[in-house]
């Protein structure tokens, strides 16, 4: 009985990790790429108020 | 050896960064409000099993989360706690946390360097930090330090090297060319905890892993700004607090945990022999019941795996140890 409900549990982690995994990476990925072109932004000046 | 100034000076520099970009509305996002149910299920039944009264975090830290917030539920089922770390920006944040929760009279926040303590010998229950321990190469004196002001336990609980999580945030500090502020790869293991607590002649307690839901453990990454953005480019509202007066959703789309109902105990904590598989009973303040489904069903699969399995996902592990 043990051994079928850890199986299961297992089963189950596994098949929600997958698109969480999925998803939590695509949010990490979009959390650098806006942090990269913040960066820039900031570079070349796009944020600094000009006279 | 002993803690060195460049260490000492990345913990300062980590923990200020984290209080700069905490929530101050208490929404922690999704990983970290999981984290803080289910640890808390753990120090409610600890708690009461070691009658845990005046309880010491050193140092103390949010992490991902709130400052000061680690703690919160020791002072919620009676306990008085002392909150020392290094930084006065820490502690103003915690202050405030702590005001907000009601519980300020219960807390004493004092600066001071995380291996000198200005405390008498067996002042506290229990001296116990969270995601500190790792930070240092040789954590002897912080360790040593936290045996001396405890009267009997030192509980110690770190990341875990071994969730896949590490790889990826390693790559994300790589590819944004952070600096690697979370430790040594080496210190989030059990062995190098035991070690530690041995050394200082400690009786190790129990061990046990804990915070193990099926999603990527993302460390220190600020999710929940961009989870707020993406709801909120589809017109639905992001919360996700540890303590929402609300207790529900504010607009129907909203996801919210309320802190103080939890109503399941025993996160796998073992007996001495450290397979991490023992139970705990009913614990604190008792009848407490999730107001998420979710959180329950997620928990409930978490209690169910296999101990093999936790030890290689979990995100976090800990160990109990008695002087």
């Amino acid at each position: 009985m043990a051994l079928v409900r850890k199986t299961l549990a297992l089963l189950a982690w596994i098949i929600i990790e997958i698109p969480t995994t999925l998803f939590v990476v695509f949010v990490m990925i979009k959390v650098y790429l806006e942090e990269r072109n913040s960066k820039r932004r900031t570079k070349r000046g796009y944020n600094v108020k000009r006279a | 050896m002993g803690i060195t100034s460049k260490e000492r000076d990345t913990v300062l520099r980590f923990i200020e960064r984290n209080v700069r970009v905490a929530p101050r509305d208490l929404d922690e996002g999704i990983g970290t409000v999981y984290e803080r149910v289910v640890i808390d299920d753990y120090f409610r039944d600890l708690q009461k099993r070691c009658n845990l009264k005046n309880i010491l975090e050193n140092p103390a830290d949010g992490v991902t989360g709130v400052p000061g917030m680690n703690s919160l539920e020791f002072a919620r089922n009676g306990a008085t706690v002392t909150l020392s770390n290094p930084s006065d920006k820490m502690l103003d944040g915690a202050r405030a946390v702590w005001v907000n929760q009601g519980l300020v009279d219960q807390a004493t926040f004092v600066k001071c360097p995380v291996d000198q303590l200005p405390f008498e010998d067996d002042t506290f229950d229990m001296v116990w930090n969270y995601c500190m321990f790792e930070r240092f190469k040789d954590p002897s004196t912080l360790v040593a330090e936290m045996k001396r002001v405890s009267n009997r336990y030192v509980l110690i609980m770190t990341q875990n090297v071994y969730n896949w999580g590490t790889m990826f945030h390693k790559v994300y500090h790589n590819i944004g060319n952070l600096e690697w502020d979370h430790g040594y790869d080496e210190q989030m293991t059990f062995p190098a905890i035991r070690k530690a607590l041995r050394e200082q002649g400690m009786h190790l307690l129990e061990e046990g892993t804990v915070d193990i839901p099926p999603w990527l453990d993302t460390w220190d990454m600020p999710l929940r700004g961009v989870l707020k953005q993406l709801l909120g480019s589809v017109g639905m509202k992001w919360e996700w607090k540890i303590s929402s007066p609300s207790n529900g959703s504010t607009n129907g789309h909203a996801h919210t945990a309320n802190g103080h109902s939890h109503a399941h105990t025993h996160p796998h904590a073992a007996n001495g022999n450290g397979n991490g598989n023992g139970h705990a009973t009913g614990a604190g303040s008792g009848t407490r019941k999730s107001s998420l489904p979710m959180v329950n069903v997620v928990r409930d699969i978490e209690h169910n795996l296999p101990t093999w399995f936790r030890k290689y996902q979990a995100h976090h592990l800990y160990i109990l140890a008695e002087k």
